[in-house]
């Protein structure tokens, strides 16, 4: 039951680290809240089905190009949308939610209404401490687990991650020190992104893709932003266990109708009693 | 007689009696659809009117949708449990959604911008849970149904038509009055620059209360119409899209200028209810239209008609956003 639960919370955790870290570092970069970080999952999803189905690819290859392929997405849609909303909060949410009506139309058209699942590499089960685990969920916490830490290695030692947080510090200061803006810009784009598209090739083999499968994941981005601190990706993935774990033990005592809100709760307590979050800057 | 027939009252009268008369006489003609349609543009207008009032003092909040919601439920309950009339159900509905704004302003003292924009979408996630879940009273997902009409024995949609177009001119007036009296001018000016505001004496956050408060008394007001007008309610009836549409309706009409959210609300309603017809393009023409427009005109299409005006036709002081008096005319590019 213990490691069920921890299992399960570890599955959650990681997913929506993925997703609210991408979040977290556009919003670090350009002071948008990307409301259609949710469309980019589920295109990630989308694409890496189509592959698998139509274009007959095995998983592996089919996610590498759904990856790619909204990355790049998401590089052009900073490059034509966001990148003219740079710290207008507001008229960049607005464009964001303009881009996430859009692109779940774009779903609807060519996946349709239908739920449908991925079909994973890895088949069956083992037995960890007591818990019976399915292979595709820990395929999840693998794969979740190595990017999570190479991000943050990226993040933390290379010269564009240096680059990125000084732009998340100061723009002006950073634009001063010759670091171009807009290529940083485009770069963290692309790559929250392309993490949002590998969440939602992931999850797709547990549950199913369908069209506003981006709308819980989204939801979850937003109240880890809130709790680990707008900006902060060490924020986010503490807030990301947090949540998940909070998320998974909740369902399981309580009920599942019950979590959400709670989440939200949480989520509002943060933001009344320290505004910055656990992370974040004031 | 003279007096009014000058250029100034032409310019107002002869439209505005002639879009009246026209709006009045609309139910004898249009299909019952056409009435039904101009009904939720109506509800559209109270809703994004209220929600202008927080927006200028620059707390932009993601839970209009939740005040509306509160004043539907209240009301109904009322209604169905207590067996109130409706009168005293639509004045619940909004006190109890004023109630509930002026608390949430008051315990987020603190939050600003972004971190009012994500705590106020936390409010509507919980709320969603509290209608969702408390079941003995909101009737869970199933909702509340069979709410007795407006008036019992006059429900047509015709009847109903009248009651809505009443109450939102009622709203109009009471808002542009607010809007010209002094009261409005500090919500400006709490928008344009919140600390100098507080030195010259303005009350910030009890001013964001009252605005907040205000704009949620007319959300509740249009939500225990709604509740009333369809006789079922349901969380589905309040989706977290509506918030999103009130917002864009304000952004695109041009939310510091009187008649933005207006333009907006009748706008974006008349191309979403057409857009019905296009089928599955709909959404997409609807995103692609709000891209296009907060993309090329930041201040609205009320802003944009401004600043036009300025620019190619007569010189005129762009009064009515500050009372500062004899100055420099204002700045129109923000």
């Amino acid at each position: 039951m213990t490691a069920q639960l921890i299992i399960n919370g570890l599955v959650l955790s990681l997913t929506i680290a993925l997703m609210s870290a991408g979040m977290t570092l556009i919003f670090g970069i350009l002071r948008v809240v990307n409301f259609a970080h949710g469309e980019f999952y589920m295109f990630g999803a989308v694409i890496a089905f189509f592959a698998m189905n139509r274009a007959g690819m095995g998983y592996v290859e089919a996610s590498i190009m759904a990856i790619a392929t909204v990355g790049l997405l998401g590089w052009v849609a900073n490059r034509l949308v966001f990148r003219r909303f740079h710290g207008k909060l507001i008229e960049g949410c607005i464009a964001a939610i303009a881009l996430s009506i859009g692109f779940q139309q774009v779903g609807w058209m060519i996946f349709g209404p239908h739920q449908q699942i991925l079909t994973s590499p890895l088949t069956g089960s083992v037995e960890i401490f007591g818990a019976i685990v399915t292979m595709d969920r820990l395929l999840i916490i693998g794969v979740a687990l190595v990017v999570i830490l190479g991000l943050a290695w990226f993040i933390n030692s290379t010269k564009m991650g240096k680059a990125m947080r000084a732009v998340q510090q100061d723009s002006e200061a950073a634009l001063t020190l010759g670091i171009s803006v807009n290529r940083v810009a485009g770069l963290t784009f692309g790559i929250a992104t392309a993490l949002a598209a590998l969440a939602g090739t992931l999850v797709g083999t547990v549950y199913t893709v369908y069209p506003t499968m981006g709308m819980l994941p989204l939801t979850f981005a937003f109240i880890v932003i809130i709790v680990g601190g707008m900006g902060s990706v060490m924020g986010a993935f503490i807030a990301a266990f947090i949540i998940g774990f909070q998320h998974s033990l909740t369902s399981t005592f309580w009920g599942p109708q019950f979590a959400l809100g709670l989440s939200l709760g949480l989520a509002m307590l943060m933001l009344i009693f320290r505004p910055r979050g656990l992370m974040g800057h004031a | 007689m003279l007096k009014i027939m000058n250029r100034r009252g032409l310019n107002w009268v002869i439209p505005t009696v002639i879009g009246g008369s026209l709006l009045l006489a609309l139910p004898w003609f249009g299909r019952a659809y056409y009435t039904h349609i101009f009904i939720l543009i109506f509800l559209n207008i109270i809703l994004a009117m209220g929600y202008r009032l927080l927006y200028v003092t620059g707390l932009v909040s993601f839970c209009h949708v939740t005040f509306y919601a509160i004043g539907a439920y209240t009301s109904a309950i009322l209604a169905m449990k207590l067996g109130l009339p409706f009168g005293i159900c639509f004045l619940g509905g909004g006190i109890a959604a004023a109630a509930a704004a002026a608390f949430l302003i008051l315990v987020t003292s603190k939050a600003r911008g972004a971190y009012f924009f994500l705590i106020s979408f936390s409010f509507l996630g919980v709320m969603n849970t509290v209608f969702m879940q408390w079941r003995s009273v909101t009737g869970g997902a199933s909702g509340i149904t069979s709410i007795p009409p407006i008036i019992s024995g006059f429900d047509t949609v015709v009847n109903n038509y009248y009651i809505f177009f009443a109450f939102t001119i009622l709203t109009i007036f009471i808002m542009y009055l607010l809007d010209r009296s002094r009261f409005g001018s500090e919500l400006m000016a709490i928008g344009e620059a919140e600390d100098l505001a507080e030195v010259i004496g303005i009350d910030v956050l009890r001013h964001r209360m009252v605005a907040a408060a205000i704009g949620a008394l007319f959300a509740g007001f249009a939500g225990s119409l709604f509740a009333h007008y369809e006789s079922f309610i349901a969380p589905t009836s309040f989706p977290m899209w509506t918030t999103i549409y009130i917002l864009s309706w304000c952004v695109i009409g041009g939310v510091r200028k009187f008649w933005g959210p207006i333009v907006g609300a009748v706008l974006m309603t008349a191309i979403s209810e057409y857009g019905r017809m296009m089928g599955a393009m709909h959404a997409i023409f609807y995103a692609a239209v709000l891209l296009a427009v907060i993309m090329a005109m930041p201040n609205g299409i009320v802003g944009l008609v401004d600043t036009l005006r300025t620019r190619f036709g007569r010189r005129q002081y762009l009064g009515g956003d500050t009372k500062l008096g004899a100055g420099p005319p204002p700045v129109v590019d923000e």
